[in-house]
């Protein structure tokens, strides 16, 4: 066990920090400390394209696909370092930590080609369209269907029904898309992943307001729409094993940096409770404390993982831990602001604060509801035994009983 | 950095683990720690003749020369099995020693403490039990070359069997340790009546107790000491909690109610769920701490207040819900759960409670560029 970083990390994280204050006390000054999913979004998406062109966006990825190879931990520094730089929130992480590596690891070499190059110099935007009105933690339900028809350019998968909730699509080019392609098949079998185009016909996107205000998910109707036949990442039929190892990168190393804008709020809290006395109060000096201290045991935490490999039980409780952890800020932030925080104004910080408590609800929804991540503690961390659940409604004109799928919930 | 185990680390843990679970059975360790001395000295003996009384102690006075990592790493696994023994109390002595002695004091009583030809404590803990800063209950003047000390110390790790007492001294503006053998006259030991019946505590009366200069430790090492006593507990409760988890899901599942495991229940295995959260939390703050205090001792208050707080809350949570968990059976004073819930309760307030470990920590909030430092 090691705390001093070795110089050769010390030197890639003077390298990042360089860079980055550079950049964002430089040319793209304007863009510092913007939050949230709303807040300029050209200018973010043209500092995100800068990312790409400068390397950073495929740091993790192997040289054989232009990336840097860098280590966990270098991916750890540059995150960190990024959070710490007041640079803006990222609008293309879906393709970059989801879709990317799902591509890496399912698509094809002609897949590779055509899509992680413009993927990384954030040329394509990516939404992933998973979850429907009726496959939400139940996943595993999905029913938008697929079916090939011959074109005369060459088969194609026709997409008929419904995805919700999909962060970003109104800004994507393409998304990966879990369908049905088996008709008749129910649960984790017959489905397939594919990458389907959003510009083109039979596709409607309409942003949906959320409780914040603003609208970053996105109602998808496809109706009719279309994408090449070759565009199914992995095999038809193999939908579920892809989507699972996309939700497995889905809580992956970018979680960790995030520690850092952690701070950044945890912070912006604390500076509140001192300017306006609120500190002076013992229970709200010990909830600040106790955060404090939280907070740091995440990222001990995190750190302790990249010791791992695979997910042991600290990893399968790392969503849980930081979504409860941030939820819990948002209230105190509240009650360090009092009724002031109620009527901020646009602008400052008791604004920024109240929306931060106003987005963290959705933390414990976003990427495996927090029910949903203690199934999985407890079944995977703990070997606690599955809850017996009722079969699965079969479609119309079925076989009688089909084995339950191995694994259906949403990670 | 890494946050791995070393070889030599990781074998140090499989062995520690191996010899607990020989020893630390639930009878044994009931009668142990029933036992006038709170311990098996046979038990003790063991645990010297594979070098743990020396763990801390540098390799020169005989010792195993390793660090607070190590040390961590015996004091999880005993807590575990919550097994008695006086390893935390001689080793904070040592640690004391090492800190704050000079040499002809380290060469006096290290060895010895090495060899277990002597066993030692520390009474750094005001008779009420409170640590406020700089509170201690034991004063000391001077009467020409000689000290005299007067007070009393309480909650003191087997103070009513060690042989050597480092006790806590108010000396004007400072507080020194006097190393006190117990057999000294004006120095009364009894054992505690707590409500932790698994660990032997003493309070330490001291009437005119005369020692001679030699008797002084030179250096500071109050404030210190307590930090390394924290993060030595934190890693014992740390394992107490971890056993405390393990034990409640194992019966989870085996305990068939409603045609099914309780396990398989929701409301069961979310309970179960959250306290692998804490048990996680407190291990990551616990080996933080204890990594802080070897290799960046200045960082130590904040986190070896984190760790203490971390796994007080994991005990406390696991305890509970380990009487719970297990029904009327939990309630027995045959099952072990009652033992593990009387140690949180006790280890929670030892060495500072919860309040004083977030004071701690509420006085070193930083800024976001002194925790990157901090990683
Ligand atoms: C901000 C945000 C962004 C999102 N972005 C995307 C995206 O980009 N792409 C995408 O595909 N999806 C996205 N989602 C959707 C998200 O994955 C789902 O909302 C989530 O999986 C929950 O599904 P649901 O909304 O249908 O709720 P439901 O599954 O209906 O859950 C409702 C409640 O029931 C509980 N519940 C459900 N099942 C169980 C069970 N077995 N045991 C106990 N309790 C249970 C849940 O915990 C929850 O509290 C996003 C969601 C949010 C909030």
């Amino acid at each position: 066990m090691r705390l001093d970083f070795t110089p050769e990390q010390e030197a890639f994280r003077s390298e990042v920090r360089g860079w980055l204050d550079r950049e964002l006390d430089g040319p793209f000054r304007h863009v510092r400390g913007m939050e949230g999913t709303s807040e300029g979004i050209d200018k973010r998406f043209a500092w995100e394209r800068h990312l790409g062109r400068s390397g950073w966006n495929r740091l993790a990825w192997p040289e054989a696909f232009g990336g840097r190879a860098a280590s966990l931990m270098e991916q750890v520094i540059f995150h960190e370092e990024y959070a710490r730089s007041g640079a803006p929130g990222r609008l293309s992480h879906v393709g970059l930590e989801l879709v990317a590596p799902t591509i890496m690891a399912y698509g094809s070499d002609g897949q590779r080609a055509r899509f992680l190059e413009p993927t990384a110099m954030v040329d394509i935007v990516w939404a992933q369209l998973f979850s429907e009105p009726n496959a939400g933690s139940d996943l595993a339900n999905v029913q938008t269907r697929a079916r090939l028809e011959d074109r005369p350019g060459g088969p194609v998968w026709v997409l008929e029904g419904q995805k919700i909730w999909s962060s970003f699509a109104q800004y994507s080019q393409w998304g990966m898309a879990l369908v049905r392609t088996e008709p008749g098949s129910s649960g984790a079998k017959g489905l397939s992943m594919l990458l389907v185009p959003l510009d083109g016909k039979g596709v409607d996107i309409r942003p949906i307001r959320q409780m914040t205000g603003g609208s970053s998910f996105n109602e998808v109707f496809l109706d009719g729409a279309e994408t090449a036949a070759e565009n199914v990442l992995g095999t038809p039929g193999e939908g579920w094993r892809v989507a699972m190892a996309t939700l497995t990168f889905e809580r992956g190393v970018s979680t960790l940096g995030q520690q850092m804008s952690f701070r950044t709020e945890l912070d912006r809290v604390i500076r509140a409770a001192r300017s306006n006395g609120a500190i002076a109060d013992p229970a709200i000096a010990k909830r600040l404390a106790r955060a404090e201290a939280e907070l740091r045991v995440m990222r001990y935490t995190a750190l302790r993982m990249l010791g791992d490999t695979g997910l042991s039980r600290a990893g399968l409780t790392y969503k849980l831990y930081y979504t409860s952890w941030h939820q819990r800020l948002g209230e105190l932030a509240m009650d360090v602001l009092g009724p002031a925080g109620d009527i901020a104004e646009p602008g400052g910080d008791a604004w920024r604060l109240q929306k931060m408590y106003l987005e963290s609800r959705s933390d414990s929804i976003w990427a495996g509801t927090s029910q949903i991540q203690r199934n999985i503690i407890a079944e995977r961390g703990l070997g606690l035994p599955r809850e017996a659940r009722p079969p699965r409604q079969e479609p119309a004109r079925q076989e009688p009983a089909r084995q339950e799928p191995a694994k259906q919930e949403r990670a | 950095m890494s946050f791995a185990f070393t070889e030599e680390q990781a074998m140090l843990r499989e062995m520690a683990a191996r010899f607990v679970e020989e020893v630390g059975g639930s009878q044994a360790v009931r009668a142990a720690a029933a036992s006038e001395p709170g311990h098996d000295p046979a038990v003790w003996r063991q645990m010297v003749e594979l070098g743990w009384s020396g763990i801390i102690v540098p390799e020169s006075a005989g010792g195993l020369g390793l660090g607070q990592i190590e040390l961590s790493i015996l004091a999880a696994a005993c807590g575990r099995a919550l097994l008695p023994s006086p390893l935390i109390a001689t080793m904070l002595a040592a640690r004391a020693l090492s800190i704050a002695g000079d040499e002809e004091q380290c060469a006096r009583w290290l060895p010895p403490i090495t060899r277990g030809e002597i066993t030692a404590t520390v009474a750094l803990t005001h008779p009420e039990g409170r640590h406020l800063p700089g509170d201690v209950g034991v004063r000391l003047r001077r009467e020409g070359q000689d000290c005299v000390l007067d007070g009393a110390a309480g909650f003191v790790l087997d103070g009513h069997v060690a042989d050597l007492l480092l006790v806590a001294a108010r000396d004007g503006e400072a507080i020194r340790f006097v190393a006190i053998p117990a057999a000294t006259e004006g120095l009364a030991a009894t054992r505690q009546n707590s409500i932790d019946i698994g660990r032997a505590v003493a309070r330490i009366d001291l009437t005119a107790v005369r020692a001679g200069p030699e008797a002084v430790l030179p250096g500071d090492a109050f404030e210190a000491l307590l930090l390394h006593a924290n993060a030595t507990l934190a890693a014992e409760q740390m394992g107490a909690a971890a056993a405390a988890l393990d034990r409640t899901v194992d019966y989870a599942r085996q305990r068939i109610q409603f045609g099914q495991p309780i396990g398989a229940f929701q409301a069961v295995k979310h309970a179960l769920a959250d306290l692998a959260l804490l048990v996680e939390a407190a291990e990551s703050a616990v080996w933080y701490a204890a990594a802080v205090a070897d290799q960046r001792p200045e960082e130590l208050p904040i986190a070896a207040a984190t760790a203490k707080l971390m796994a007080s809350d994991a005990l406390s949570r696991c305890a509970a819900d380990m009487i719970h968990y297990h029904g009327g059976i939990g309630f027995t004073w045959e099952h072990d759960a009652h033992l593990y819930f009387r140690r949180a309760r006790a280890a929670a307030g030892l060495f500072g409670d919860t309040d004083r470990q977030l004071a701690i920590i509420a006085d070193g909030m930083t800024t976001d560029r002194e925790m990157l430092r901090a990683a």
